[in-house]
């Protein structure tokens, strides 16, 4: 079952991890116990990070873990509109893989270029091949930019932005608010669900007014929302825009982006036209591109479909899937805290199919996203979710789980210390 | 019961590779139970305390209140009706048995 683990490899990949300096550590598997076999690990997210971390903890060391990300640093989507608010910088959601190293993760810098599902392999850009016992897929989405003609092209994509990812697109939209007269009108676009952190919009447009109250007071923030109606936490958000930003933010319902067009600075809807000072536009997304290579988007050509015990992807057993490029089960958020929680039930999984130990029949996840509504007021909503054997999926257990009853301080420290923590549980 | 899962843990860790048998599907219950709170409640813990080294009793009458709303919470209310006693109890023997920082 396991790899063949030999020291052919084994000296290849020293000399690739020291030729590119990407190995600061090696791994600290055990001198008395031959490993048992090798994960790789393809994104270095929530989801990923954290499975690379819980799959050497839960195997004592014993399992190989290479974690492969195309950027040299951790950054945190969740706390980014934050800096779009101007509360934070970019620099306070950045943080590096050290601490993995320490786990004894082998933290690799490449971009994956293709997975041969046959010989079990990874193709990647600056290193040979990596062979693999179980690949485990946390890569994010991917944007259906050709759903949106006029954001087809990378023109239009340099200066309408999505910041759907954060880091650099995070700081560029940042900018443009900072630039933006004063009068102006900042227009956020949202898909049909399911995207990627359903409240994030909503607390995006709330930051956003926020921060037009303080330093430019006349603007206006126009959400053209692609769904019948407010996806998450619609109440706590209404009672924001009427209580704290009333004529800064205006809500339009029905309103999905078909086309914009780049010197007009105007999104295009079914019936309507709307013109823009600042453009910002999250196409509809799906699971990244590798998730294709790698043979495992098995819904609409969108999502992952996955075995929740295990997170195996239901195409190929081999491999597992996290985070938002699953076919998310019912009433399950895409959220950070949902692929920390996939990456404890796929460590589980990997360690108890690689040790032939039997699979966890009974596992119970939580959900929690808070969503700030200014600078230091927060609301949340939690789930918690169980295994049903039947209908093999998790299920939310009933008269568990719900919202704030209103936006309080309280709630905003709380949003602050789940970010530290998770980071932590991630990272360190 | 107790003492049979520690040592099906020890012989899992022991043995390996090697198959165990149908009893010892639970072996990590406590463990993989345990792992969903940590995302918020680990060894470094800020604002929301870390549970490890916490004793049983103390974390389960203390879920047990967030549950019945003797004990208010802006969030544990909702996620403790999540868990029945017996899930609390393993959970808190876990956290119990780890070392507090």
């Amino acid at each position: 079952m396991a790899h063949a683990y030999n020291r052919r490899d084994f000296i290849k990949f020293l000399a690739a991890g020291a030729a590119t300096g990407t190995l600061a550590a090696c791994a600290t598997t055990s001198q008395t116990q031959k490993p048992i076999g090798r994960v790789i690990v393809i994104g270095g997210g929530f989801g990923g990070a954290t499975a690379a971390k819980y799959i050497r903890m839960w195997s004592g060391g014993r399992i190989e873990v290479m974690m492969i990300d195309r950027n040299s640093q951790f950054v945190s989507c969740p706390m980014s509109n934050l800096v779009l608010g101007g509360s934070k910088k970019i620099e306070d959601l950045t943080m590096d893989y050290s601490g993995l190293r320490e786990h004894g993760v082998q933290v690799i810098r490449d971009e994956v270029t293709g997975v041969d599902t046959a010989k079990k392999k990874v193709m990647l850009t600056r290193i040979q091949d990596l062979p693999y016992d179980r690949l485990v897929l946390s890569p994010g989405i991917d944007f259906m930019y050709d759903h949106i003609p006029g954001l087809n092209h990378a023109d239009a994509q340099k200066k309408i932005l999505h910041a759907w990812k954060a880091g650099p697109e995070t700081v560029a939209l940042r900018k443009q608010l900072e630039q933006m007269r004063d009068g102006g009108v900042y227009i956020l676009s949202i898909p049909k669900a399911p995207y990627r952190c359903p409240p994030g919009p909503y607390e995006r447009a709330c930051l956003i007014a926020h921060y037009f109250k303080q330093a430019k007071p006349k603007s206006k923030v126009l959400i053209l929302d692609g769904n019948e109606d407010i996806v998450s936490k619609k109440g706590l958000f209404l009672k924001a825009w009427g209580d704290r930003y009333k004529g800064i933010i205006e809500y339009r319902n029905n309103q999905e982006a078909k086309d914009i067009d780049l010197a007009t600075m105007t999104v295009k809807t079914d019936f309507d036209s709307f013109q823009g000072d600042v453009l910002n536009v999250l196409p509809p997304q799906k699971a990244a591109g590798i998730a294709e290579k790698a043979g495992v988007i098995n819904v609409n050509k969108r999502w992952c479909n996955v075995d929740w015990l295990t997170m195996q992807s239901t195409a190929n057993p081999d491999i597992h899937v996290l985070g938002d490029a699953t076919l998310s089960a019912p009433l399950m958020p895409k959220s950070a805290t949902m692929a920390n929680q996939h990456a404890k039930l796929c460590a589980a999984g990997v360690v108890a199919l690689m040790t032939g130990q039997p699979v966890n029949q009974t596992p119970v996840i939580v959900n929690t996203c808070y969503s700030f509504v200014s600078d230091k007021e927060a609301v949340h909503v939690a789930s918690v979710h169980t295994y049903d054997p039947k209908d093999k999926t998790l299920k939310t257990v009933p008269g568990s789980g719900g919202l704030s009853p209103a936006a309080s301080e309280l709630e905003g420290m709380y949003n602050l210390a789940w970010a530290h923590n998770i980071w932590a549980d991630a990272l360190k | 019961m107790k003492k049979i899962r520690v040592t099906l843990l020890a012989a899992a860790f022991l043995g390996g590779g090697l198959a165990l048998p149908a009893s010892a599907q639970n072996a990590n219950l406590d463990r993989n139970l345990a792992a969903s709170c940590i995302t918020c409640h680990g060894k470094d813990a800020t604002g929301t305390g870390t549970l490890e080294g916490v004793a049983k009793d103390r974390l389960v009458q203390t879920m047990k209140d967030f549950k019945s709303g003797a004990r208010p919470a802006t969030l544990m209310h909702q996620i403790s009706k999540g868990y029945t006693e017996q899930q609390m109890e393993l959970i808190a023997a876990y956290f119990s048995k780890q070392k507090a920082k």
